[in-house]
């Protein structure tokens, strides 16, 4: 028994150390060699020019250094009236001897790589390459501009004081939105590439001064870690971080408002942007931060706290209205008022299903009334809510297929279900109720008290990037005691310890 | 992923094993409204068990839109069969009423006096609470002719449905302090504990028509209330149970005064009318409250105890048909006290005394005072509270009458400026 095992284990070494090495042939392979005759067709050669239309070869004279060099650029993801101004014509166009490149163009970023694989890589996110014949460097011209949406109001975390922006689908643009809300020489972002294939940039913003280095260090592992050959945006990329990708409940928070990124990054948490993605994670995220809203803070202490109760009022409401009323119904009928029990027997006189049945099936009509609502085109959206509540709801009493109080048992957990902003947690309570539904057609209130054990048990277990899902409330962690309510904002002194933080307090630093 | 596996099907064996799959929909039941327990006619019951039990059920099916049954046949809802006891009976019943009978809905279970009277109502009651349906607080209503027929000729006021009628004419009989509150459980505690009295609600089917005896407001037995039309059922004065069987009854009035000595009780809104002190021909109608607890102190001493009793009270005069003007004439208001002090003294010493000879034990719940003045149950017992001390008891009786207030309009107009 000992020897397989021995072996598996040096067979393991053996493969891994296979792929980090690389022949030496391919990296030498991989060096420009400062002639023109033999770099320009390695590169065309990659991008299999001309049958790739996407790709642009301009080659000309520096005459002013006698020199021939040329350009490669992408011209879907540059902006060819900037290669025209800035690159071609005052090199053409010089009338002074021209020393080195770079005094010579007005781009304002400007690159050497002598690797080619390197630079592709750049050429890839829309940066130019310019070859000068003779020397050895590939220069790498930020040039890149691609097509995409401008700053629009939020869709989703609305708020009604809050800031009116929301992240686009350009990470530069997500970047700087941030950025101006911190401005601060602490706001650091990190490029990390993923996926094999397609090269995607992942952005890793974090105030260095904060931010605690476990969970920097864990989400920085956890993203080289992702072995894909493309991941081509962050709600892929959240599904190959996250700590449970079978749990219910979600560990990363994704949020389209560069306003309270802009406040997980001043907490000491880590922000991730992607191209391609209008929103960032937020990592850690308890589960306190998928219950508050942006409002919760800038609504004053009272209107903001009591948001918050409507909220927590929602959430049960949307757990448990359903399961109570089955278990009431079928296993508690003394806990009724004996008008509401007639009522209900009356009503259900005439229905030939089971309550649970009964209720099952109008909370399947609902969902799929709000799943039909996301997917149908927005110009027929409203009358598919019209026609899907209204008529099914009346159609179905009418008919004595349902009995009145499951409707309105039914448009009260959905109606409080929209109240839950955050889409993930959202999804989480709405399935975890069918759970208690089930538990309580089975055992009553008995059965659901034992699935909200199961479920608090559950909760209390999750961790998210090493941070426990309920904390700072169990376990306890200093922190400004930002969960069900907040406080007042004078009296919001500390920064969550649980992310490790390295400043825990966030009164300033006296300056002498 | 096999651990899951296993996971799975142990939660689902939990779940097919332990369900309880026999539970009924609640449209399948019938709820009974009031129990009533009477006398079998023709058998006796010295030497058989059996009782005759009467069964109110609800009707759901008034809540339905355009349903018919409001006035359908009243007789429909209302069964009454011969069964050993009233347990038993809700399976015998079921040979002609359709769906499984369910107690935990019953407001009230009417005894008839017949039946209070003897030692077998006690152990009809007291077994009853095995059964899981029957809540503790349950009233208990004693009526003085048979319960089926109180049952039966029961018709609350239009649109009102049964349960309504007895949940609101109990607790507004409470409140006013006509009927004392006679739960179930109160009658297995006070039984139990084996020294006071318990009081239960007094019912009766009166005469349509009742107005040849004229008296103050709560001084009638039930059946006797002067009235014309309305519900023919009436709620007034109690039924004092000795030990688990019926030995008299109280008036309404004594209902009162026994609640107000009284701490386990609760009284709100007892309006009651005095003897104007400076008209006689008029009254004095006053609400009146009590202000704190009773305050009731037992002193131990050679022989019988010596009771003492503070009864602190509220008083809001409401009506003085003399046009007295109480409310401006200080001197006047402390002889309208004394006097409200007096006829309320003298109305509980009254009571008390007539509990000493004739009950020989209080319905006050005053053995609560007794109780930890001793050092252990054993001595209490041997003292023998009911039997051999309180009937001989000295009781002082202390009333502390504060007037409160003197209604909307304080002054009074006055009456030679509108007669001349």
């Amino acid at each position: 028994m000992r020897r397989p095992l021995f072996k598996k284990i040096k067979t393991n070494q053996l493969e891994i150390s296979e792929e980090l090495l690389q022949s030496d042939e391919s990296v030498k392979n991989d060096y420009i060699s400062g002639n023109l005759l033999l770099d320009i067709p390695k590169i065309k050669e990659l991008y299999s020019y001309p049958k790739n239309i996407d790709f642009k070869v301009r080659e000309f004279t520096i005459h002013m250094m006698g020199r021939k060099a040329v350009l490669f650029f992408i011209p879907s993801m540059t902006e060819t009236k900037l290669i025209d101004e800035e690159i071609i014509k005052p090199l053409i166009l010089a009338a002074k001897e021209i020393i080195d490149i770079p005094s010579a163009i007005s781009i304002s970023s400007i690159k050497e790589e002598k690797l080619i694989s390197a630079a592709v890589s750049e050429l890839n996110t829309g940066a130019t390459l310019l070859l000068v014949d003779g020397l050895n460097v590939i220069y790498v011209l930020n040039t890149s501009s691609s097509a995409g949406r401008s700053v629009e109001k939020p869709q989703n975390e609305t708020t009604l004081l809050g800031p009116k922006e929301s992240f686009v689908e350009r990470a530069d643009q997500n970047i700087s939105l941030i950025r101006k809300k911190i401005r601060s020489e602490d706001f650091t972002v990190e490029k990390m590439i993923i996926g094999g294939r397609s090269k995607n940039e992942v952005y890793i913003i974090y105030n260095k001064e904060l931010a605690g280095e476990k969970v920097l260090a864990e989400v920085k592992s956890r993203i080289g870690a992702v072995q894909k050959d493309a991941v081509q945006n962050l709600g892929l990329l959240i599904q190959h971080i996250e700590d449970r990708s079978t749990s219910l409940f979600p560990t990363i928070l994704q949020t389209e408002r560069p306003d309270r990124a802009a406040s997980f990054i001043e907490d000491g948490h880590v922000i991730v942007v992607m191209n391609n993605s209008p929103f960032a994670l937020v990592t850690p995220a308890t589960f306190w931060s998928f219950y508050h809203s942006a409002d919760d803070h800038y609504l004053r202490f009272i209107y903001g706290n009591f948001t918050r109760l409507l909220r927590m009022t929602a959430m049960f409401i949307t757990l448990f209205t359903p399961s109570i009323y089955i278990a009431i119904t079928n296993y508690h009928i003394e806990m009724l008022p004996a008008d509401l029990l007639l009522a209900i027997a009356g009503a259900r006189e005439m229905v030939p299903f089971p309550a649970i049945l009964e209720l099952l099936m109008m909370e399947m009509a609902f969902e799929l009334i709000r799943e039909a609502g996301i997917r149908v085109p927005t110009p027929i959206g409203p009358t598919i809510g019209i026609v899907g509540a209204l008529i099914l709801g009346q159609a179905a009493v009418e008919a004595n297929v349902v009995s009145p109080i499951v409707v309105i048992v039914v448009a009260l957990t959905g109606l409080s279900s929209f109240a839950i902003s955050d889409v993930n947690l959202n999804y989480a309570i709405r399935i975890a109720r069918f759970g208690f539904l089930l538990s309580a057609s089975l055992f009553g209130i008995f059965g659901m008290v034992g699935i909200f054990m199961i479920g608090l048990f559950y909760l209390s277990v999750v961790k998210t990037f090493g941070v426990p899902y309920l904390a700072p409330l169990t376990p306890k962690y200093k922190s400004s005691k930002d969960t069900l309510f907040r406080r007042v904002l004078k009296n919001e002194k500390f920064r969550p310890a649980f992310v490790k933080t390295k400043d825990l307090t966030k009164e300033p630093v006296q300056n002498e | 992923m096999r651990a899951i596996k296993l996971l799975l099907l142990c939660m689902g064996i939990v779940c097919l094993l332990a369900g309880c799959w026999d539970r009924k929909e609640l449209e399948q039941m019938s709820y009974t409204i009031a129990i009533g327990l009477d006398i079998p006619d023709h058998i006796d019951l010295n030497e058989k068990q059996a009782v005759d039990v009467t069964f109110q059920f609800a009707n759901p099916k008034l809540n339905i839109k355009g349903a018919p049954g409001q006035e359908e046949d009243p007789e429909r809802n209302i069964v009454t069969l011969t069964a050993p006891d009233f347990v038993t009976a809700k399976n015998m019943a079921n040979s002609f009423v359709t769906r499984q009978i369910s107690f935990s809905h019953a407001k009230v279970i009417v005894v008839s006096e017949e039946l209070a009277r003897t030692d077998h109502f006690y152990r009809f009651i007291g077994s009853a609470l095995k059964e899981r349906e029957v809540r503790r607080e349950t009233n208990i209503i004693v009526t003085n002719e048979k319960a089926s027929e109180f049952i039966k000729k029961n018709k609350p006021e239009s649109q009102i449905r049964v349960h309504k009628f007895y949940q609101f004419i109990i607790d507004r009989s409470i409140e006013t302090g006509l009927v004392p509150e006679s739960t179930i459980n109160r009658l297995l505690a006070i039984t139990d504990g084996d020294a006071d009295l318990f009081l239960a609600m007094n019912g009766s089917v009166g005469k349509k028509n009742n107005g040849d005896t004229f008296k103050e407001e709560d001084q009638y037995l039930a059946g006797s209330v002067p009235k014309k039309g309305g519900n023919m059922v009436q709620l007034i004065g109690s039924a004092v149970f000795k030990e688990g069987k019926m030995i008299g009854k109280l008036t309404g009035e004594e209902t009162r005064g026994a609640l107000l000595l009284d701490n386990t009780s609760r009284i709100e809104d007892m309006y009651v009318s005095y003897q104007d002190p400076l008209n006689e021909k008029y009254m004095v109608a006053c609400r009146v409250k009590k202000k704190t607890a009773t305050k009731v102190k037992v002193k131990l001493r050679k022989g019988p105890p010596l009771i003492n009793v503070t009864v602190p009270i509220e008083i809001e005069v409401l009506s003085t048909p003399s046009m007295e003007n109480y409310a401006e004439d200080l001197a006047k208001q402390s002889i309208l006290k004394k006097k409200i002090e007096s006829e309320l003294k003298e109305n509980l010493v009254a009571l008390v005394k007539r509990t000493q000879e004739e009950f020989k034990s209080e319905p006050f719940y005053w053995s609560l005072y007794a109780r930890p003045l001793f050092s252990s149950t054993k001595e209490y017992e041997k003292w023998d509270w009911t039997n051999k001390n309180y009937p001989f008891a000295t009781v002082n009786i202390k009333i502390d009458v504060e007037i409160v207030g003197f209604g909307k309009q304080m002054k009074e107009s006055e009456m030679e400026k509108v007669r001349d």
